[in-house]
């Protein structure tokens, strides 16, 4: 069972010089994110699974599989907390 | 030939016997000691400078300091302790600077550079750009620099918003790093220019020099005006909603026009937005505000709170509180018909978020820029409405300069003295002259001297305080002939006497601030010949393939979400 990720879709980004800003619209709560982060948030706006995100991490930094994946999923989480993910159940 | 073939004999003499006593004492004495000696009178006549070349003298001693042993062995402070001395009894206005850094960014080790500076620039240096990372902490001769840019903090912001700055990039990034900062985070949110410095600063590759509590504000500062930007974007977006759905012709102006340009607009994206201006016709504006009103926005303002003559509706806002103003013309000036005929006359159309979005031409956003900014009187004089002008000129749009040119002749601009010096300082912000008719005769308004007035009423008032508030508001008046800020409506005899003493006050210090700065400050031409054309662009991240996951801040997992705690994007400002 594998679950898919995308961003929430009221959610707003713009990316600066070596980062990015997040805007939730609904709540008027905004976020940064790192460049690495921003990358992830830009392929969010489809729906990705965790193996998806490691292989976009992958195309664009030199890093191994393993941390790829950790830092995905810690990632995921501190935005599933924030309320900037929508998850789609895996069947 | 060789470099040492064209040295003038004397000179290698000298050259030698500098080399030959500087570096042992370097060991064995205090370098405040020395330097008393290295710049101070001469005991004997130095030789004819005649044929002297200064690149060829330090290659010169370059090259005998890399062969000798221990302790005459090279290092940059031999070199420039050798140099400093030779040169300054050649009669050249060198200077010497010893300057320390973290090596390998915070944490690492310190490392110390001593490098020779002239004309306010690294001189002679054997690896260019070197100097401007060290924070220096030694000038000889004592009390040189004093006039440099890292002492006039208020002219280091400007020449680093300047498109076109005579200033170096080295000499800018080092008058960063040595800045005197106190002050200036109230000066730049004042300005409403954090934007466009934090986007200049990182094309010149500086923010990492910046003093920590000033960069530290500036970054926040970015990310909430970011933010803000988002926001009104999504208002943007929500109110062609509206109007679509009701049938409602409007089109985009000021801020909101330019963002929906985006990429076709380069430095769109570096202008912080506060609301939404949209020009509605005259005859369906009262629908189209109680269209609004009936979809849940609110009146942002309390009734009354706009004056009645003013060309737009009392302002709205929905839930996200980003005011939206329907205008019925772009200026006081200008009938509403003439206003909208002037808008969608050669209207383009933006795609954005699958709504259409409706902004006027080039020469109309111009236009409004110059005449919205001219109508805030003291507060045109600000830099963000400069720079509203200033960066459409530089955008690459397509300008009809004839058009602004006939306009500026019209009665649509109250004052022309002030329009032309007010609009020739924006010129100046980009380097790009005006057309002939706006740009002879009249001095440009001298943006170093405003800027460095209010760095002073910010280092010496707190925050919010009346009094500095009087007083950056009198001293720009007094400084383009505006006279004392006129009585609040209403106020009672006792009022308007105490406000008047006020102001006078106000003025009277602004007055004797310049004289002290006239004597202290000799004055320097304020426009200087453009250069070739800057093809600076906003750049946003583009990281390439093949970079590592970790930089200074950590690995990837700990960075990619900073910030985690909401902040609430600050929307009390606009109210």
């Amino acid at each position: 069972m594998t679950d898919r990720y995308r961003r929430h879709h009221d959610l707003r980004l713009a990316a600066l010089e070596d980062e990015g800003v997040i805007l939730h619209l609904g709540s008027r709560s905004y976020f940064t994110v790192s460049e690495s982060g921003v990358l992830i948030f830009e392929a969010l706006a489809t729906p990705h699974s965790v193996e998806e995100l490691v292989a976009v991490l992958q195309a664009r930094y030199e890093v191994n599989a393993e941390q790829a994946e950790a830092s995905v999923r810690d990632f995921l989480e501190r935005c599933r907390a924030a309320d900037l993910l929508e998850i789609e159940a895996g069947a | 030939m060789s470099a040492s073939a064209s040295l003038p004999w004397a000179w290698r003499l000298r050259a030698v016997l500098t080399m030959a006593i500087v570096p042992p004492l370097l060991h064995v004495m205090s370098f405040a000691r020395i330097a008393s000696w290295l710049g101070g009178r001469p005991r004997w006549a130095a030789p004819s400078v005649a044929g002297l070349r200064d690149d060829v003298l330090a290659h010169w001693v370059d090259a005998l300091l890399r062969h000798w042993p221990p302790p005459w062995r090279y290092t940059c402070l031999k070199r420039a302790a050798v140099l400093y001395h030779l040169l300054r009894r050649a009669g050249r206005p060198v200077e010497l600077r010893i300057g320390v850094r973290r090596a390998g960014g915070t944490g690492g080790a310190l490392a110390a550079h001593a490098w020779l500076v002239r004309d306010g620039v690294p001189y002679l240096e054997p690896q260019s750009g070197q100097p401007s990372l060290h924070a220096v902490i030694v000038r000889l001769p004592e009390g040189s620099g004093v006039k440099s840019l890292a002492d006039d903090p208020a002219q280091l912001l400007l020449e680093t918003l300047r498109l076109q700055s005579e200033r170096s990039r080295d000499e800018l990034r080092t008058a960063w790093a040595n800045a005197r900062t106190d002050g200036l985070a109230r000066l730049v949110a004042f300005e409403g220019c954090a934007l466009w410095l934090a986007h200049r600063l990182a094309r010149i590759d500086a923010r990492l020099l910046l003093p920590f509590d000033f960069a530290n504000w500036l970054q926040r500062r970015v990310r909430k005006e970011v933010a803000r930007n988002l926001l009104v974007g999504a208002q943007v977006d929500a109110l062609a909603g509206v109007f679509a759905a009701d049938g409602i012709p409007y089109v985009l102006l000021k801020g909101a026009a330019r963002q929906a340009l985006g990429d076709a607009l380069a430095y769109a994206a570096v202008r912080s937005m506060r609301d939404v201006d949209v020009l509605v016709p005259a005859a369906r504006a009262p629908e189209a505000w109680h269209q609004l009103r009936r979809r849940g926005y609110e009146r942002a303002a309390p009734p009354g709170a706009t004056p009645t003559l003013h060309h737009h509706f009392p302002p709205l806002w929905d839930r996200a509180r980003i005011t939206v103003e329907l205008h019925t013309s772009t200026s006081r000036r200008l009938p509403p018909l003439a206003a909208w005929r002037r808008a969608i006359c050669a209207a383009r159309t933006v795609e954005r978020e699958g709504r259409t979005l409706p902004v006027p031409s080039d020469t109309e956003l111009l236009w409004h820029a110059i005449t919205h900014g001219l109508d805030q009187q003291a507060r045109a004089f600000r830099l963000q409405p400069l720079l509203d002008v200033a960066l459409l000129c530089a955008s690459g749009a397509e300008i009809d300069w004839g058009v602004i040119v006939a306009r500026f002749a019209g009665d649509e601009i109250e004052h022309h003295p002030r329009a032309i010096a007010w609009l020739r300082a924006a010129s100046w912000l980009v380097g790009r002259p005006l057309p002939p008719e706006l740009s002879t005769g009249l001095p440009p308004f001298e943006l170093g001297r405003a800027l460095r007035w209010r760095l002073a009423v910010f280092r010496h008032t707190d925050a919010g305080s009346r009094s500095g508030e009087r007083l950056l508001e009198e001293g720009m008046r007094c400084e383009i002939g505006l006279g004392l800020s006129p009585a609040v409506r209403g106020a009672g005899i006792g009022q308007r006497t105490r406000g008047h003493v006020a102001a006078s006050a106000a003025q009277g210090m602004y007055r004797a601030w310049r004289v002290a700065e006239r004597l202290a400050r000799p004055e320097a031409p304020l426009v200087r010949q453009p250069h070739d054309t800057d093809a600076l662009r906003l750049a946003v991240a583009h990281p390439e393939p093949g970079r590592t996951l970790h930089n200074e801040h950590g690995p990837l997992g700990e960075t990619m979400l900073e910030h985690q705690h909401v902040q609430r994007v600050d929307t009390a400002a606009q109210a």
